[in-house]
């Protein structure tokens, strides 16, 4: 028996290969929220959310000996789930979108304070909506950074795209909100 | 989660109707990744330094000095088909270096031309030795018969080539 929450992710899949199957329902505990929020920003439809979330810790376990217990395991099951949602977007010609709602959690280095933003319903919609225009490559790196908190390394193992560029399309996704933003201060 | 995906993965997991894929497998993935990838390096170097000693031993470079008269011989007097061949393993040396985790913490852009600069530096050091003259003599007095090398190497490699007066190429 092991204390589970000890335990890094890292370790537990180690635990999970060598040792003991059936704590595997631990990630499952750890990522079952994270990722569905996750994945419900390409697919909002909670039926295709949940067909996702199963192929994904389906994939995670079948493949669970690739995984380099060295590196991020966080990063490595957004990628499954990642490449399972985009393959789904392709598939159906979804795209990728916020939900206003979303934004109660969202936080924006910028000179509009979080406070305002919260208490200006119609901001809030008005970022909705220039978010969901982003263009999906700058889009992507940016929820993945502002609404799922992962850092520039881990969006950069998950897009499989050097940090410097994850760091340009985030930076860039700032300036085109920042001018529809101040298109709608005007 | 739901807990009815929950139970679902675990009863899966727990009467083994999903299996853990074996390390060995993986394992034996990135071997013959890595083998694949080493394989299409050796290949295109050797094939590189062939093309150099192709242009070198045919004097073509020294053709281009007449003019563009000339030029269209230089064109036609190519190894096209070495050519493709090369290219088609750089496609494929393309795919390989994909697949490796180095490939996207640098832009890739330069990760490709830096082992296409290495190619071309092993394929010229190659070239610089003797090398090549050792494979086509050596090929040219046993029996054993490679594909496409021995007839490249010993019936298109090595003619001397002059131009007449009037700039047209001579093949000896």
């Amino acid at each position: 028996m092991i204390n589970v929450e000890e335990k890094t992710d890292e370790e537990l899949v180690v635990y999970i290969r060598e040792e003991n199957k059936e704590y595997f329902s631990y990630i499952l505990d750890r990522y079952e929220s994270k990722l569905r929020r996750y994945l419900y920003k390409f697919i909002h439809d909670l039926d295709d959310v949940d067909d996702l979330l199963q192929n994904t810790f389906l994939n995670a376990y079948i493949n669970l000996q690739s995984f380099n217990s060295s590196k991020k395991f966080s990063s490595w099951i957004y990628r499954i789930a990642h490449n399972l949602a985009i393959n789904l977007i392709k598939k159906n010609k979804f795209t990728i979108s916020i939900d206003e709602n979303e934004l109660l959690a969202f936080k924006l280095e910028s000179k509009i304070s979080v406070k305002k933003e919260f208490q200006n319903k119609e901001l809030s919609d008005q970022l909705s909506k220039a978010i969901n225009k982003l263009p999906e490559k700058y889009k992507v790196p940016f929820v993945l950074k502002y609404f799922e908190d992962r850092s520039y390394e881990e969006i950069s193992d998950i897009l499989r795209k050097p940090k410097n560029t994850v760091g340009t399309m985030i930076s860039r996704a700032k300036d085109i909100l920042k001018n529809e933003l101040d298109q709608y201060d005007r | 989660m739901t807990d009815e995906i929950k139970k679902q993965i675990m009863a899966k997991v727990s009467k083994d109707e999903i299996k853990m894929t074996s390390k060995w497998v993986f394992i034996a993935k990135k071997l013959g990744l890595h083998s694949g990838m080493a394989l299409t390096i050796i290949v295109i170097i050797f094939l590189l330094n062939a093309f150099f000693y192709y242009i070198k031993s045919n004097d073509l470079l020294l053709s281009l000095h007449y003019g563009p008269a000339v030029w269209q011989k230089f064109l036609h007097s190519l190894p096209y088909e070495l050519i493709l061949t090369i290219i088609v393993l750089v496609v494929l040396l393309n795919y390989f270096i994909k697949q490796f985790d180095f490939s996207y913490k640098k832009p890739f852009l330069t990760i490709f031309l830096l082992f296409v600069g290495i190619i071309i530096v092993f394929a010229s050091l190659i070239f610089i030795t003797n090398f090549n003259f050792y494979l086509k003599q050596n090929l040219s007095s046993t029996n054993i018969k490679i594909p496409y090398i021995s007839n490249f190497y010993i019936n298109r490699c090595g003619h001397c080539v002059e131009a007449d007066p009037n700039c047209n190429l001579i093949n000896n």
